[in-house]
């Protein structure tokens, strides 16, 4: 574990929260509409991928463990518990911002990319080394890597 | 259909993980597409219009990551009419698209050429 960035740091981890609450509120006016389907978190099944930054992955290894089993051959979450998101506090971007709505699809694109930027720079402000990985794949990574 | 790829997706895209990320989304698109249309096609013949759906919402958001509007819009009422049962406009939207494919595949090599 903790292979890509260095792990336990409450002031980046505390910007991260941050940004992550601004963008809540920014959501909070747009008011995209989630059914609570769990496509989004069954990867293969419908054809997606989740990207994340290495300082995202840490930051939700460090708050939730690694999840007991790699999602690699399902292709689904392994955090998804019943449906439901099991991780949802400490939850990456792509998670937070990818709505199934199409009312909201125009918006996606321009909000992901302004809060990438903000966590990237956090990266470079708290010294953390800057990935930008495949999430199952970077998760089975971790899960081979010897403690 | 419009194929070509919005230039200011593909920069976001570049932004977020280089020109790499775009390689890899462009080559995943590439490799689902012929299988998703397929699929698409099976389960209209067969009136399985829960793969239809699961088919049209993948390709809605794919399509939409590399700034393939018409697509995505495409794929997004696809989805929506097998999430409600089919309907006549449900054969011309993959015809559509089904007929973009080989213009689409040149189009998006055409963009990884560049890289």
């Amino acid at each position: 574990m903790g292979t890509i960035g260095p792990m336990g740091r409450p002031e980046a981890w505390s910007e991260l929260e941050g940004i992550y609450a601004d963008l809540e509120r920014e959501l909070s006016t747009l008011r995209p509409l989630c059914r609570r389907s769990s496509k989004c978190c069954r990867f293969k099944e419908y054809g997606h991928q989740l990207w994340t930054t290495s300082a995202e992955l840490d930051y939700l290894v460090e708050h939730e463990g690694l999840p007991a089993a790699s999602g690699s051959e399902s292709g689904t979450c392994p955090y998804l518990k019943d449906g439901l998101c099991g991780v949802r506090d400490h939850r990456m971007l792509g998670c937070r911002i990818y709505f199934c709505d199409p009312a909201y699809a125009s918006a996606m694109a321009p909000l992901y990319e302004k809060y990438h930027a903000r966590i990237k720079e956090l990266h470079r402000r708290h010294g953390l080394s800057y990935e930008y990985v495949e999430f199952l794949t970077a998760v089975d990574r971790r899960l081979g890597a010897p403690s | 259909m419009e194929v070509t790829p919005d230039g200011e997706a593909l920069r976001r895209l570049r932004k977020v993980g280089g020109p790499d990320l775009v390689r890899k989304m462009i080559q995943l698109f590439l490799e689902n597409l012929p299988v998703r249309m397929e699929t698409a096609l099976a389960g209209f013949r067969g009136a399985n219009w829960s793969e239809v759906e699961r088919i049209g919402h993948s390709l809605k958001s794919s399509a939409a990551y590399l700034g393939l509007r018409e697509v995505s819009e495409r794929a997004a009422a696809l989805e929506l009419l097998a999430a409600g049962g089919g309907g006549n406009d449900v054969e011309p939207l993959l015809r559509d698209l089904s007929a973009a494919v080989p213009d689409l595949q040149s189009r998006l090599l055409q963009v990884v050429q560049a890289l």
